[in-house]
């Protein structure tokens, strides 16, 4: 467990370190940010005026190199766009994004084990085969043109959701009801898939011998089996759901990370790019590291 | 067994502690909230005025707006012209603009100019007071437009260039005194023509910092700042006994909604009261009886521009007879009917409104002649005499319509017989590519359509606009025609009206009538959907800005 910490940990640092490298450069081609921020009609010394207070003339190597200690020392730099630290930035945004995400996959999560049980305790009769056309259409239907309609029937036909905001309960059902839905499209089959797997097994065929129901088999034999290939998709959409929630946040004006990336993009917001892309790099090593511990937790099989 | 126990243990801790993560303060709102009082009582989370009351739907007028572009409430570090509306509430000028776009007094209740335009006197009035109580003085503007004349002052930098002293004379006035004659001296302290005129509040700067006036601005505005939830809405509330305009709505609630459909469904379902509407809904906005449209005539301007135009580089653009061909072959007024369902019409001059004193009633806009325009493109030998007869079309979608507007003009030119490529950039992108001095080969011979506040005839001698004009300005056209800077400098440093008003149309006509660097294309109103709610809104076009004042929201009558 301690070489799994410790392997993990320098993974990480590895990880971040070149993903900030990647983007301190990357963005650094995307233009020069002034003309966001210096009026057009402004002296040409006031451009040169908030270059050079915001370091940006400066060699790019050793703009990276004052950015590495800042990050060493908590200092995420000062937002282009707020004038404050862009720490305080994504703090007061990111807590959006785990809501939504969050409630996101809990009842994605929820739905595909009920919708995958419910498929193979019934495989291959009129349900299941409902559910699988249902998987079909949830996987192909774009998620923004499925929000759209929806708030246009919710909120304005019948007027009984918001259509946008993070007030209370109710401004989370269509973000998240329809993201979660088109998800468990997603997970069902494949949770489906291992199940039908596991009942061709031989500890199956003794349960069966021994006179253990089906259901019983299914629910406590089966689907406990059948996790681990699950876990690791649920790991990499919960990191997808973290990081790209854009349209969603765009749709449903929810302020958290993913609409703000997109802004501190369109206004070349350097340090807020580069400290969304530490916190979303830091987010998916997490959220890997878990899904790896839980793996090891469920199949004893699993060493660390 | 023990090991199995453990990481069965081990999972249900991790377990727990992921939903915790995912579902901690559901319900509950984020301490993302900047407030400038704790007006919340413990066991609520309602938000509630200074006066104790809690913002109802009656009193309340909710507004969504694209995006605020930035979180920064002062006028310090940044201009109106990016804030588009938001601050707008919260600050008085000392000078203003009426609709007839005449400057007139606000915070300053005179003002005088000297003989040779280099000192300004405000006298300013009594009773104005700050949000906090306290009234404004002479100390508090000298404060301010010295606090604009400093380096980290990005829009104060034209101020800068001439800022030589402010003095205090008695009670209450102030002269500010600049190094050279500016003739324009009056509309530096103008609000949209200028931030200058922004009174800031000394002793609350001074004791809480600039950074927390960032966040908790004060001002003289009819509107007090609230709070502000980061990313999603800033909230206003009126200012009972403004001297001014006391607001009919006792809140004002701005929503930062990205996508326009959504902000469609608000206003349909009821969550918000007034939008900018996108002329693609005016007609299901129309037949909507619960909704009703507020015109601001004529406030903003859509032009073409040619970039490079003075370097042969085998460009098409890079020919006059071509740039002419191009402006007759536009039908501006078919685009003010049918593209802007009548609510534009054709302009002469791109940036110059029709509404100065300057503005001779007999410029009017290019008649649409595609035989003209197919006589020049065939005197100028297009194509086979251009290296490069693709024209390279940019346009930016920051705006709903300037992609469709930019097709449809297009579509014009290739009636005509012009290859035309459109290339689509964000605003930032487009602006370093192509109004600066030093161009990359990509940007010779490039065309861009635009959007922009209208600015009056004589505005084209002011020290902003001379960086496009003008060869050696920061954005400028990269024309070489130096005549075009000695006029500059002529009816800049001219105290006459009537000879600056001379060399402002001697720069007019030779850009846009001989060199057709610039067309025009329409004037557009800009198109308010209101709910039922609100009634009149007293909004006018005023010149260089985009911003527009809430304030004057009136409610309907019952």
């Amino acid at each position: 467990m301690t070489r799994f910490v410790i392997k993990k940990l320098y993974q990480s640092i590895i990880t971040i370190f070149i993903a900030t490298l990647l983007i301190f450069v990357v963005i650094r081609l995307m233009g020069d940010p002034s003309v966001v921020y210096v009026p057009q009609t402004a002296e040409p010394e006031a451009k040169q005026e908030f270059i050079t207070r915001m370091g940006l003339d400066k060699p790019v190597a050793e703009q990276f190199v004052m950015y590495i200690v800042g990050l060493l020392h908590g200092d995420l730099g000062e937002s282009f766009s707020t004038k404050g630290p862009v720490s305080e930035l994504i703090g007061s945004r990111l807590p959006n994004t785990l809501k939504l995400a969050g409630a996101t996959m809990f009842f994605a999560i929820l739905l595909a084990f009920i919708e995958g049980l419910l498929s193979v305790i019934y495989r291959n009769k009129f349900l299941d085969k409902i559910l699988m056309l249902f998987y079909s259409v949830g996987q192909s239907t774009p998620m923004f043109l499925l929000m759209i309609v929806a708030i246009h029937i919710f909120s304005v036909k019948l007027g009984v959701l918001p259509a946008s905001g993070m007030e209370g309960i109710s401004s989370y059902i269509l973000p998240v009801g329809i993201s979660s839905i088109l998800l468990s499209t997603i997970l069902a089959p494949i949770l489906r898939a291992s199940m039908l797997d596991s009942l061709k097994c031989d500890y199956v065929k003794m349960a069966r011998l021994k006179g253990v129901g089906e259901k019983t088999i299914v629910v406590k034999h089966c689907l406990i089996n059948s996790i681990p290939p699950m876990l690791s998709m649920i790991s990499v959409m919960f990191a997808s759901q973290l990081t790209g929630t854009l349209i969603v946040e765009s749709i449903f004006a929810w302020p958290g990370i993913g609409f703000l990336a997109y802004q501190s993009i369109m206004q070349r917001d350097f340090p807020a790019i580069q400290g969304l892309v530490i916190v979303m790099t830091a987010m998916v090593i997490i959220v890997n590291i878990v899904a790896d511990l839980i793996q090891a937790a469920i199949d004893p099989r699993i060493r660390l | 067994m023990k090991k199995i126990k453990f990481k069965r243990s081990l999972l249900a801790l991790i377990l727990t502690t992921v939903l915790a993560v995912s579902f901690v303060g559901c319900g509950s709102k984020t301490e993302s909230k900047n407030s400038v009082s704790s007006n919340k009582s413990e066991n609520s989370k309602e938000t509630k005025g200074e006066t104790g009351d809690v913002p109802s739907d009656d009193d309340t007028v909710v507004i969504a707006i694209t995006g605020f572009n930035t979180e920064d409430l002062s006028p310090i570090s940044t201009d109106f012209f990016t804030k588009d509306n938001v601050v707008h509430p919260l600050f008085d000028s000392l000078l203003d603009i009426d609709e007839d776009r005449n400057i007139v007094p606000e915070i300053a209740e005179s003002y005088e100019v000297n003989k040779d335009y280099t000192q300004i006197t405000f006298v300013i009035r009594d009773g104005v007071k700050f949000h906090d109580g306290s009234d404004v003085t002479a100390e508090d503007v000298k404060y301010s437009i010295e606090r604009y004349a400093k380096d980290d002052c990005a829009w104060g930098s034209s101020l800068r260039v001439l800022f030589d002293k402010v003095e205090i004379e008695g009670d209450n006035k102030v002269t500010v005194s600049f190094k050279s004659s500016e003739p324009q001296i009056v509309q530096y302290f103008t609000a949209h023509y200028n931030t200058l005129g922004v009174v800031l509040p000394k002793d609350y700067i001074e004791k809480v910092g600039e950074e927390e006036f960032r966040k908790h601005p004060i001002g003289t505005g009819p509107y007090k700042f609230l709070e502000s939830e980061s990313g999603s809405s800033i909230t206003f509330e009126a200012v009972e006994d403004h001297w001014r305009l006391v607001p009919e709505f006792k809140f004002l609630k701005i929503l930062e909604v990205a996508d326009g459909s959504t902000r469609l469904s608000m206003l349909r379902g009821g969550q918000v009261d007034l939008i900018q509407a996108s002329f693609d809904d005016l007609d299901s906005l129309e037949s909507d009886s619960n909704i009703h449209l507020l015109d601001i005539k004529g406030e903003r301007m859509s032009g073409i521009y040619f970039q490079g135009t003075w370097k042969d580089t085998g460009e098409a653009t890079q020919n006059v007879k071509v740039r002419e061909a191009i402006d007759y072959a536009i039908n501006r007024q078919e685009i003010a009917d049918e593209f802007f369902s009548g609510y534009a019409k054709p302009e002469k001059y791109w940036k110059v409104s029709d509404a100065g004193e300057n503005w001779d009633p007999s410029w009017k806009a290019t008649e649409y002649n595609p035989e003209k325009a197919k006589e020049l493109l065939k005197e100028a030998g297009y194509p086979d005499a251009f290296e490069k007869p693709t024209i390279r079309f940019y346009t930016q979608p920051e705006r709903a319509y300037q992609i469709k507007l930019t097709e449809l003009v297009a579509s014009y030119l290739q009636a005509v017989g012009l290859q035309v490529e459109i290339i689509q950039h964000d605003t930032a992108t487009l602006e370093n590519l192509l109004l600066v001095q030093d161009l990359t080969d990509e940007a010779y011979g490039a065309m861009g359509l635009q959007t922009s506040p209208v600015l009056t005839s004589d505005g084209i001698l002011s020290r902003s606009q001379y960086n496009f004009y003008a060869t050696d300005g920061s954005e400028t056209l990269n024309h070489t025609d130096k005549e075009i800077d000695e006029w500059y400098k002529k009816g800049r440093a001219s105290l006459d009206v009537n000879e600056r008003n001379e060399y402002d149309n001697k720069i007019l006509h030779r850009i846009n009538d001989e060199n057709k660097l610039f067309l025009g294309l329409n004037y557009i109103d800009t198109i308010w959907a209101a709910s039922s709610k609100v009634g009149d809104w007293d909004a006018y076009n005023k010149p260089g800005s985009f911003a527009l004042t809430y304030s004057s929201i009136t409610k309907a009558d019952k």
